[in-house]
């Protein structure tokens, strides 16, 4: 198995195994590096699960694929992300149909309400982040 | 002072220095080599991986990898640990610096800012672990 797929394998998985993780795999020849950027911090960082999974990712990619260079860390305007390989469907806009779910959901004193697509959608980007929550 | 971290320290140093100067793809370079080389001492004093097994872990190409996956190893061993950040920030400095070697383009200064700072949060992260210095 390439390094390619073999990524590409590793990050389906992750995808499914933790919700509302947003992943970007790309190959930058001239570094000659595997780039995967993951987001939100919240699980980048902030999960037990997702720190063992990615440090048993760059063990078995490190084992596997000694002459490979392979970075993981959060988006960054350093990365040449041009070269697409993989990218999660997962955004960070999820629908909800009923508008008491997002009352109770969301403490508007926090949010800006930033745009609004249709009845049932409603884009509201957080204050200092760059969440977006579509409901 | 051990001539390695004193070597780190210095790297590191010029790698402010020169990204202040406006010289950043020199900077990308020390900023790694800060790294590497405080990770050599950290290796041979608290992992027993020696000056000489190290040589030959960094002959061929690619040399640096087979250093890294040595130093990921080592990092794993120890309890109560997690290794993510400097492993990342290990190769997020390499990258840079091939960057800087070989992408004709220039990157913005804030990417170099943040280089260096990866180097002085790994210095800072492995002493206040292991107490090199």
């Amino acid at each position: 198995m390439t390094a390619q797929d073999f990524l590409k394998k590793t990050l389906k998985k992750w995808e499914s195994l933790f919700e509302g993780i947003k992943l970007k795999y790309a190959y930058d020849a001239v570094t000659e590096y595997h780039i995967v950027e993951v987001k939100p911090e919240e699980i980048r960082r902030g999960s037990v699960d997702y720190k063992k999974a990615e440090m048993r990712l760059w063990v078995d990619f490190m084992e596997q694929y000694p002459d490979e260079c392979l970075l993981i860390c959060a988006p960054s305007d350093a990365n040449d992300m041009t070269n697409i390989l993989f990218e999660t469907k997962t955004t960070w806009s999820f629908i909800i149909s009923q508008e008491k779910v997002i009352r109770e959901m969301v403490d508007y004193t926090r949010y800006d309400f930033y745009q609004v697509h249709s009845s049932n959608i409603a884009e509201i980007q957080l204050k200092n982040n760059s969440y977006a929550l579509a409901a | 002072m051990d001539p390695y971290i004193k070597k780190s320290m210095d790297n590191l140093a010029a790698a402010d220095s020169l990204v202040s100067g406006d010289c950043y793809e020199a900077s990308a370079h020390s900023a790694y080599y800060s790294i590497y080389l405080l990770s050599k001492e950290l290796l041979n004093s608290r992992f027993c991986v020696g000056y000489e097994e190290q040589k030959r872990l960094v002959n061929g190409p690619k040399s640096h990898q087979k250093f890294i996956k040595k130093f990921t190893e080592c990092l794993n061993t120890v309890s109560n640990f997690e290794p993510n950040d400097f492993v990342q920030w290990f190769y997020q400095t390499n990258m840079l610096r091939n960057k800087a070697d070989y992408k004709p383009e220039k990157l913005r200064q804030p990417i170099y800012e943040a280089n260096v700072k990866y180097a002085l949060d790994f210095a800072k992260g492995i002493n206040d672990k292991f107490k090199l210095y």
